[in-house]
């Protein structure tokens, strides 16, 4: 085969094989960059699952808002 | 790929697998799907957008790329669609299939891994209604092909709104519908001005199967349609004056030039080589982007809302 031939063939390869390189390359930048986002839950859909710390607050102000509910009622005229 | 068989053919580049994605058509979808995400009322992280309109766009292409598939028959014959990569020899149908099956699955999962369920079921059923329905089913079949196939195309800025939301609405609904009556008008005119192109191929484009009489009627009949389409989406979530005055413009700009359309006759259409019909086709274009940009304009916290 003439060495012309040759470098033609060899030129579309080299585009198809850079394209797919830096198209794979892309993925794998993307991949990881969703990834942190969704571990770092910045980017997350759903809220982490409760701490026991989170389900233990939300008992103690039930006694503390009764005696605050007729104090409020006495101010209004 | 080393067989020397191919040796005598363009052997593709880069470039053609490319264009196979139907660039062209990829860049109306990544416009409309953006939207449809920026205008949903939900923050979405940057990475995660950017992931999820890239995978709509290459869910796009992915139909597209099984269109040229299953059309390399028709492709070759058509004036317009000669030099495509299959017709022209550069790439092989089946590798068109493969490379359409392949970032078909790969769009899809993405999405459905960077966002929800929701909105890739809806990209797989996009890809699914354009590639099956549209391409395989309807388009040799029915003059009705575009208008019913026209849903494929309209269907991103949901997906981008699901994406976003997790949910479908009003909004998106609308914007839907408006891309779905603006694609008839939209091909009709093309339809026009080809000048029987797709007749040759078997096609039956409603000139070919009824005249372009027939075809000026219907494409005055959809562009008035698409005024309370146009504006009824100004009255949903995401619409808002500034989008009502652009609606307004676009609207009359559009009804006129589709009645200097209807009031025209094939000798003057001929006279002037369809000067008539090409700008109609170029103000569909403008049409379309100018009212989703508008929306985006409306989705600014600056510009005011209904709710003066």
């Amino acid at each position: 085969m003439p060495l012309t031939e040759l470098h033609e063939l060899h030129s579309r390869r080299w585009s198809r094989n850079l394209g797919l390189g830096v198209v794979l390359g892309g993925a794998v930048v993307l991949i990881f960059a969703l990834t942190l986002v969704k571990v770092t839950l910045e980017g997350a859909d759903r809220p982490p699952a409760a701490l026991p710390e989170a389900v233990a607050p939300a008992v103690q102000p039930a006694p503390g808002a009764a005696p605050a509910a007729p104090a409020l009622q006495e101010d209004t005229p | 790929m080393t067989d020397f068989s191919a040796a005598g053919e363009h052997e593709a580049g880069f470039g053609d697998y490319f264009a196979l994605l139907k660039p062209r058509v990829m860049s109306l979808v990544v416009f409309t799907a953006l939207v449809g995400l920026l205008v949903a009322p939900v923050h979405v992280h940057p990475v995660v957008a950017f992931t999820a309109v890239l995978c709509i766009a290459i869910g796009a292409g992915a139909a597209g790329a099984l269109n040229m598939w299953y059309d390399a028959d028709i492709d070759a014959v058509m004036k317009r669609t000669r030099s495509r990569p299959v017709p022209s020899g550069r790439i092989h149908a089946e590798e068109a299939l493969a490379l359409g099956l392949a970032l078909s699955g790969f769009a899809v999962t993405m999405l459905a891994l960077a966002t929800n369920f929701l909105a890739a079921g809806l990209l797989a059923f996009t890809i699914f209604f354009y590639a099956v329905v549209y391409t395989i089913w309807l388009k040799r079949r029915t003059p009705q092909n575009i208008v019913i196939g026209g849903l494929s195309g309209a269907l991103p800025p949901m997906v981008g709104w699901a994406a976003a939301t997790g949910d479908i609405s009003w909004a998106g609904a609308m914007m839907v519908a408006l891309i779905f009556m603006w694609t008839p008008p939209h091909f009709w005119a093309l339809d026009l001005f080809v000048k029987g192109d797709y007749a040759k191929a078997g096609v039956p484009m409603l000139t070919a199967v009824r005249g372009p009489r027939a075809t000026r009627n219907h494409i005055l009949a959809y562009t008035l349609l698409l005024v309370p389409v146009a504006l009824g989406l100004g009255l949903t979530q995401v619409g808002g004056p500034v989008y009502m005055a652009a609606a307004a413009v676009l609207n009359a700009a559009f009804v006129a030039r589709a009645l200097r359309l209807w009031r025209r006759d094939e000798a003057a259409a001929a006279a002037d080589n369809m000067k008539a019909e090409k700008k109609f086709f170029m103000l569909s274009l403008w049409y379309l982007f100018l009212h989703f940009g508008a929306l985006l304009l409306q989705a600014l916290p600056q510009v005011p809302g209904w709710s003066l």
